[in-house]
């Protein structure tokens, strides 16, 4: 997974020029015939991050500065060195390496720095002045040099004094504020100085070996060199961690890492940044992470600038206006680490497949001693995840997003951090990269879910799982088996495969309760196969049988009075649908089909037996009742009174009665009182 | 009295008949028979005799309003069946039976100078159904005795 571009990068010209050479002679002779050569000397790595909108790629240097300060770069091949992450930690070591020694570099102000085709390389001992996994904590005094070149070039972008001792002081945005915050109070600045400007004696073409003016090759070991040594009567490098060489004019890139120093009689090795014109705060932050050792992250589709989550990756996601310069976000988990700013009581790894792990994860800055700061989970080889949970606020106001982001680390990677982005899109700072309350990661390849639950002031609650999870509810009460077994449930379960399993489910139902269907990851009623190379979420809907409740006697009725009737039922869904299967009802009375409900003015007397069916779901059941109409008792001087309008005796439903037994007009008329006296057999 | 109803012998029902403006109508107004403007005669007390003209055998049943006058009511036939409520002197008469038949009412006044006036207000066919309209059917004293 190394990324050419940013090893040894065959764009400087004098390398091309080299490789050239050395594939002439590897074509012209035997490979003996090379003069094997070995220099030896303290490895420096050194990060080029081009002005943003210019062709320019990054890249990774790698040089050899021996004990008599003269510096090659290193042409490497990938393929025969060690993995870029060790040979990483072998920085600020002794090495020596074997091949061909192409240019030799000159001592002096404004020379160049030699070139040297490798072909093997090994640690040759000598203790670390500074290794890859070296706690960078305490106080890191950092000292910038303002070196101004002579020529009339573009200078755009370059600040005065005042404003690069802002920078790089205590106040927000300065970088002794923002280590700070970043390091959660483990980096200090203190102490740190800015002086300048300094002329350098030289002209610009004498320190980059490039001639075409882009100024992207500087020879960094002269630069730094040319500039400590013109500062040295007004810096006291005692105690200095690190150098900012701020220069005046715009080149193509920027540049971090360590640079090998003889100061004060001392060869020191110091972090060190190579600030062209146009640098501003992000910038500075950028840099000094790689002279911290830091390398860059980012997405995982091999851009370098593409993860809106790391000062090391896309550091222009913050302007601010009134400062006039981008302010850069956060790093990432995996370089706090590396740096040893989150200690192991704010870290943890969990790992087994089989097991399940809560965790409470802290948002950066809000340590609030009940969870950890970053998790950690090792996948296969070297490789593993990393979780952080990142707020919009301070520093880290212009990321994407809030909630936990997720890199796969792989040291052997020029740039270990990649952002996990499960939507796979090509845009790492989407809603893909993040997880949020009620979301879930889930690696079916590697078997990791990670849930992400309830959210606080402080951080979110994380349930981390290994293994293949069936999430199956059961609505209702029934039982799910699984062929082969593994799965039996007579409530919702969700078992934890140790291996992507297949499998049938079958619904077991209940003397009570019928299946009804599943949903999720299966449908309709028939078996469910389920093959968990994922997470896998299934529902087996078991509804209670429906039971008609109403006596089958239902409330008597007298013709012509309001009648209603609710019958009803309990099981099914809880919603129903009525229907009229059999039998009848009196003429005036009618069943409601959503609500159950029997009502109307009966028009006739008698027994009425009628079927409903009731419908819920895909249940149905039937019941038959039987409703009896009778006609009111009445006097047949009080119909003659009420007709011959010399009473009001009857009451409105005794009107209703006789109206409808008789002509249904409305009224009580002579035809109505005609029918009464027949029925009455007067 | 009986003198004076003897006294009008068989000729003068006749000429009161024919004094007798009977109308019958359709929709608002309804059938009417009154009295004409002439002298009051003597108050001769006596029964008149309604028939209704116009029914048939379907017609079952029937309602009268009778203005004030009348004394009496009985049904002209006994198969028929009378029902009878006075209030503030008006009087309605539901009739039940055969109302085809020849006479149906027969109504006592004080005054056979001075006859209610009859107004058919519902038939009824034998279902109870109303007849929809009332033209065609005539409320007619046949006899004053």
């Amino acid at each position: 997974m190394s990324t050419p571009t940013e090893l040894g990068a065959p764009s400087r010209e004098g390398r091309a020029w080299a490789v050239l050479l050395a594939s002439a002679m590897f074509v012209m002779g035997p490979h003996e015939a090379r003069s094997q050569e070995q220099v030896t000397g303290t490895l420096l790595e050194i990060w080029t991050d081009p002005l943003p909108g210019t062709s320019a790629q990054p890249r990774v240097d790698y040089l050899i500065v021996d004990d008599r300060g003269l510096s090659w770069v290193l042409e490497v091949n990938p393929g025969q060195l060690p993995a870029q992450g060790e040979l990483r930690s072998w920085i600020g070591r002794e090495v020596t390496a074997s091949g061909v020694r192409l240019t030799d570099p000159r001592a002096g102000p404004a020379t160049d720095d030699g070139l040297f085709d490798v072909e093997s390389i090994v640690m040759t001992g000598g203790g670390p002045l500074r290794t890859h996994g070296e706690d960078v904590t305490g106080v890191k005094r950092y000292v910038t040099i303002m070196c101004r070149f002579a020529e009339s070039e573009d200078e755009s972008g370059t600040r005065d004094l005042s404003t690069y001792q802002f920078w790089m002081g205590e106040a927000e945005p300065g970088m002794g504020h923002y280590w700070d915050v970043v390091s959660d109070g483990q980096v200090d600045f203190d102490g740190t100085e800015v002086v300048g400007w300094y002329e350098l004696p030289a002209p610009v073409t004498s320190y980059f070996s490039d001639g075409d003016g882009e100024r992207d090759n500087p020879q960094w070991q002269n630069l730094a060199a040319g500039c400590t040594s013109l500062a040295d009567a007004d810096v006291d490098f005692n105690g200095v961690d690190g150098i900012n060489l701020q220069f005046n004019l715009r080149f193509g890139s920027s540049w971090g890492g360590t640079s090998s120093l003889l100061l004060d009689g001392q060869q020191r090795l110091l972090g060190t940044t190579w600030m062209a014109a146009w640098s501003g705060q992000s910038v500075y932050g950028h840099e000094i992470g790689h002279s911290f050792g830091l390398p860059h992250s980012s997405g995982p589709y091999g851009e370098t600038y593409d993860s809106e989550w790391d000062v090391m990756s896309d550091s222009y996601v913050r302007y601010d206006e009134t400062l006039s310069t981008w302010i850069g976000q956060q790093t990432i988990g995996y370089h706090k680490d590396i740096l040893g700013w989150i200690g192991p009581e704010r870290k943890v790894e969990v790992q087994g497949l089989g097991t399940t792990h809560s965790i409470f994860l802290n948002y950066w800055g809000r340590s609030s001693g009940l969870g950890y700061s970053l998790l950690q989970i090792p996948l296969e080889g070297a490789e593993y995840l990393t979780a952080e949970a990142r707020l919009q606020e301070g520093y880290d106001s212009g990321v994407p997003h809030q909630g936990v982001v997720l890199h796969r680390i792989d040291e052997t990677r020029s740039r270990p951090a990649n952002v996990v982005d499960a939507d796979g899109n090509g845009h790492p700072n989407d809603q893909g990269s993040v997880w949020q309350t009620g979301e879930s990661f889930n690696d079916g390849d590697l078997g990791i879910t990670i849930e992400v639950g309830e959210s606080t002031a402080d951080g979110l609650q994380l349930e981390v799982r290994f293994g293949w999870q069936l999430d199956l509810t059961i609505e209702g009460n029934g039982r799910v088996q699984s062929t082969p077994a593994g799965v039996d449930c007579t409530e919702s379960c969700k078992p934890l495969f140790t291996a992507p399993t297949a499998f049938t489910l079958s619904a077991v139902e209940t003397t009570e309760f019928a299946f009804s269907g599943w949903a999720g990851s299966c449908a309709g009623t028939g078996e469910c196969a389920i093959d968990l190379s994922a997470n896998a979420a299934v529902t087996a809907f078991f509804l209670e049988l429906i039971s008609l409740t109403a006596d089958a006697d239902r409330p008597a009725g007298l013709v012509g009075a309001g009648y209603e009737d609710v019958l009803s039922a309990t099981g099914g869904t809880g919603s129903y649908g009525w229907s009229l299967t059999g039998g009848a009802l009196p003429s005036g009375v009618r069943l409601s089909g959503s609500e159950g409900t029997v009502s109307g003015i009966p028009e006739e007397s008698g027994d009425f037996q009628y079927t409903v069916s009731v419908s819920s779901g895909p249940l149905t059941a039937d019941a038959t009742y039987t409703m009896s109409v009778s006609r009111p008792t009445l006097v047949r001087d009080d119909v003659l009174d009420q007709l011959l309008g010399t009473g009001s005796a009857l009451s409105e439903e005794e009107l209703r009665y006789l109206d409808l037994i008789g002509n249904d007009n409305g009224r009580l008329d002579v035809g109505d009182v005609l029918i009464f006296l027949t029925l009455v057999g007067q | 009295m009986s003198n004076l109803r003897r006294g009008l012998g068989l000729g003068w029902p006749a000429a009161v008949l024919a004094s007798v403006v009977l109308t019958l109508s359709c929709g608002g107004s309804e059938p009417v028979v009154g009295v004409p403007d002439t002298p009051a005669p003597p108050l001769i007390s006596g029964v008149a005799v309604i028939v209704l003209e116009g029914a048939v055998i379907e017609d079952r049943a029937v309602l009268i309003h009778v203005s004030a006058g009348a004394t009496t009511f009985v049904a002209g036939r006994t198969e028929l069946a009378l029902h009878s409520r006075t209030s503030a002197g008006s009087t309605l008469v539901a009739l039940f039976g055969d109302l085809a038949g020849g006479a149906i009412l027969e109504v006592g006044v004080a005054d056979v100078t001075a006859i209610p006036t009859f107004t058919l207000r519902e038939v009824s066919m034998p279902d109870g159904e109303l007849r929809s309209s009332l033209s065609g059917y005539r409320l007619d004293i046949s006899e004053i005795r």
